[in-house]
């Protein structure tokens, strides 16, 4: 204690002898080092002039410096299968680790939010194990499957859980993906229900039609299913109803014997077009009364080849007057009453006279008084003329060129 | 501690020769200043002085501290500095 104010008196040798006194490491005082040697022995002093405790108090400084190898050390031994080049700073993260690597022990990569998850780990392990694979994902993955390959029976548990795990996850994920295939298939069932089932019935009940028909042999299963789509009453009864299919191709197969004669069905096979349905069938045979089978008179009556085919070849638009017309003509020039035709028949007539379609046959009878004289006949003949070949339109239109012309004359220069 | 400084990896790279004693790490050019003033201008002289002290991490931060006022990271980082290009190059 006495020694202290008489440090600054010292000179550097006397210094460095006190300095062995108390024990201090033997260090050559010169004038840069004399401050740092005073402040030191004077510690030294302080405490008491001891060397061994100079020299404990020097080992406590090294082993200051021992607890940081130590803890460079410490951590290489417990993760030296994982851990190859590791900075100090990560070291530190260490004493974490080793609670995380008791967690993360049955993790490989990239399940982490997974094995936090399951884990009963606290949050920081959490982290820790977040940490530690972005720190050290490669290799410490690699040491660890490495590890794994090596001791299998002592990692069953481990592998355990993590299978459990996988398992968990796999699970939810098909469930998943469960929900996603039946909500697909719901989805898609009802497409292929609408396109598909007329395949199949198509497929099913269709060959004997098709083989009737002649220009349908050709076709496929889908052309048809697409033809039978057109009309969505067809799909609908297809779906509700398979048994109603026959019958309508049954109705489109007989069809067929129709093409034979070809004037007559040529305007009405138009109609069936327009009316898939069972109804047009009807139509085939009631709209004209010349197909009456029930009467064969009648059907004699009405063989006359050259009215019936120049009419339906001549003009399709004005098809029903002109019908109407040659009716009324042939009801004119033969009495139509007979005593074959049943009451029905006549109600039938008077009604068509009724009906709007009829009334050229007023017409007709007012000109059949006419037909005697030449002029009638002369009229009769430049209507049919006109009807034929449009001449009023023509000479009109001839007119009208013509005065144009002449005005374009007269007003030029 | 965890990562070296670029200014560390240089000096440690090869001898200092007459390296300024700014190209110590740790040391700017405040305390360079402060060095130089002190007559420790190369960094060599800072080397004879580690020297001296045996290469004794404490004394040489309190000889730091006590000649430039270097805070203990500084220091520090000048001590790793030449003791790693001491026992690359000694």
């Amino acid at each position: 204690m006495s020694d202290l104010p008489n440090l600054d008196s010292l000179s550097n040798k006397e210094l460095h002898a006190k300095c062995l006194q108390y024990g201090l490491p033997n260090i050559p005082v010169t004038d840069t080092s004399r401050k740092v040697i005073q402040r030191r022995l004077r510690a030294a002093m302080l405490d008491g002039p001891k060397s061994s405790k100079n020299a404990a108090a020097a080992k406590k400084k090294t082993t200051r410096r021992e607890t940081i190898h130590s803890s460079k050390t410490t951590p290489a031994e417990t993760t030296e299968t994982r851990v190859t080049g590791k900075s100090q700073s990560r070291n530190n993260n260490n004493t974490r680790q080793t609670i995380a690597a008791t967690t993360g022990n049955y993790s490989p990569f990239g399940n982490t939010s997974i094995r936090s998850v399951e884990t009963t780990t606290t949050v920081s392990d959490v982290g820790s194990q977040s940490e530690d694979d972005d720190y050290y994902n490669t290799g410490r993955n690699a040491n660890r499957y490495q590890y794994s390959l090596g001791q299998r029976d002592a990692e069953e548990l481990r592998r355990q859980v993590s299978l459990g795990k996988s398992e968990l996850l796999t699970t939810s994920y098909t469930r998943g993906v469960e929900g996603q295939a039946t909500q697909y298939s719901e989805e898609d069932n009802p497409q292929t229900y609408t396109y598909q089932r007329p395949h199949v019935t198509t497929a099913s009940l269709l060959p004997g039609h098709q083989q009737g028909r002649t220009y349908s042999s050709g076709l496929t299963n889908q052309n048809l299913s697409h033809s039978l789509l057109n009309s969505t009453s067809y799909n609908e009864d297809a779906t509700d109803h398979n048994i109603v299919e026959p019958q309508r191709y049954s109705y489109n197969g007989s069809a067929a014997p129709f093409q034979s004669a070809a004037p007559s069905t040529s305007a009405i096979r138009q109609r069936q077009t327009i009316g898939v349905s069972g109804f047009g069938r009807g139509r085939l045979i009631q709209p004209t009364y010349r197909i009456n089978t029930l009467y064969p008179p009648l059907n004699e009556f009405y063989d006359e080849p050259s009215n019936i085919g120049e009419s339906m070849e001549v003009d399709t638009d004005s098809e029903p007057e002109v019908e109407a017309q040659q009716q009324q003509r042939s009801y004119g020039r033969q009495p139509v009453e007979s005593p074959y035709m049943s009451s029905f028949s006549r109600q039938l007539d008077a009604r068509k006279q009724s009906s709007p379609l009829v009334r050229p046959q007023r017409r007709a009878t007012l000109a059949n008084e006419e037909l005697d004289s030449p002029m009638a006949q002369l009229r009769v003949f430049l209507r049919s003329l006109d009807q034929r070949f449009h001449l009023k339109f023509y000479f009109l239109l001839m007119l009208a060129v013509m005065f144009t012309t002449l005005v374009y004359v007269v007003l030029t220069p | 501690m965890s990562g070296t400084t670029q200014k560390h990896t240089n000096f440690v790279a090869e001898p200092m020769g007459n390296k300024p004693v700014t190209e110590l790490a740790g040391i700017g050019e405040t305390l360079g200043g402060r060095l130089t003033d002190a007559g420790f201008d190369k960094a060599y002289t800072v080397l004879g002085q580690f020297l001296v002290l045996k290469k004794d991490e404490e004394l040489f931060k309190e000889w730091m501290k006590d000649v430039c006022h270097a805070s203990s990271k500084q220091a520090s980082d000048c001590y790793n500095c030449l003791n790693d290009w001491s026992e690359e190059f000694l």
